[in-house]
């Protein structure tokens, strides 16, 4: 019996392979092609000054911005805002409109950064 | 109130220049770091208190703030590197500097304490950085104190600009 069934039906792994296979392939055509998932970018910010000074995301997609520094800062432009982030903490923009946004640190007039949306 | 500013950041410029003539190990250069800091912060929590205009306030309570952080990691660096700061004539100069600007500014109000107190932070931030590129980056021998004070420079350079700025808004 064991030898008859093998010869009519695909063995297991054979079966989960074909599940990944499909899976994938949904992955690759699927809504995933003309919308990939948000992605998380970090500003790490750090000896008083962000980096990557300039970044570009798409819309939907969270930047944090992850303190290093011993003392606070902020991320602070005319579309967003992170009000005081203490030493080691980090705080998160989900980003929605489409734009490049200048943004300083509001403690330190020498902190520049551009987040640019697309 | 020019002169009192000057005097301290005169103090400095000499008794690092001293210092430099002399050279630092960096059991005296973390005692500089602290002390410098700690002068900062006296000044900070007396602006913050006394100050009149709420921009002098706001920048006296961040120097506390920044400097508390910036002593924090660097006794904390101490502490791993297992130097023990070591008391000089550098940090002799600025504290008695320290001491004698704050007996100034405690006589001061009003707009005459303000416009003081940004002038002290405008030339102290600018004899702290001649002093962290001239004396103490390249006297630092050890790599991660050389670091940290490379890391944390630019924060003096902002406090330098930000107090220029509060300087320019006061004198309109």
């Amino acid at each position: 019996m064991p030898r008859r069934s093998r010869g009519r039906w695909p063995s297991r792994p054979r079966l989960t392979a074909v599940a990944v296979g499909l899976g994938a392939l949904l992955g690759v055509l699927g809504p995933g092609a003309t919308a990939p998932s948000p992605v998380t970018h970090t500003v790490v910010v750090e000896a008083t000054s962000f980096e990557p000074a300039t970044l570009t995301v798409r819309a939907g997609d969270a930047v944090v911005w992850a303190n290093r520094d011993p003392f606070p800062h902020t991320a602070t432009s005319k579309a967003f805002d992170s009000s005081v982030i203490p030493a080691d903490a980090s705080w998160t923009y989900t980003t929605r409109a489409r734009g490049t946004f200048d943004y300083v640190c509001t403690l330190h007039p020498t902190m520049k950064g551009t987040l640019r949306v697309e | 109130m020019r002169i009192v500013a000057i005097t301290v950041a005169g103090l400095l410029a000499l008794a690092v220049a001293g210092a430099s003539a002399q050279g630092v190990n960096d059991a005296q250069i973390a005692h500089i770091v602290v002390t410098a800091n700690q002068v900062d912060i006296d000044a900070g929590k007396l602006a913050a208190s006394k100050g009149s205009h709420a921009e002098v306030k706001k920048f006296g309570q961040q120097m506390v703030t920044d400097h508390t952080g910036v002593n924090k990691q660097a006794s904390e660096l101490a502490t791993k590197l297992k130097v023990k700061p070591e008391d000089n004539p550098t940090s002799q100069s600025l504290k008695e500097g320290g001491q004698k600007t704050m007996v100034r500014l405690k006589g001061l109000s009003g707009a005459e304490f303000d416009k003081a107190y940004i002038e002290n932070e405008v030339n102290y931030h600018q004899a702290v950085l001649d002093a962290v590129d001239k004396t103490l980056i390249p006297g630092a021998s050890n790599a991660e104190l050389k670091a940290l004070l490379a890391k944390v420079r630019p924060a003096f350079v902002a406090h330098l600009e930000h107090a220029k700025k509060i300087q320019g808004s006061l004198a309109k």
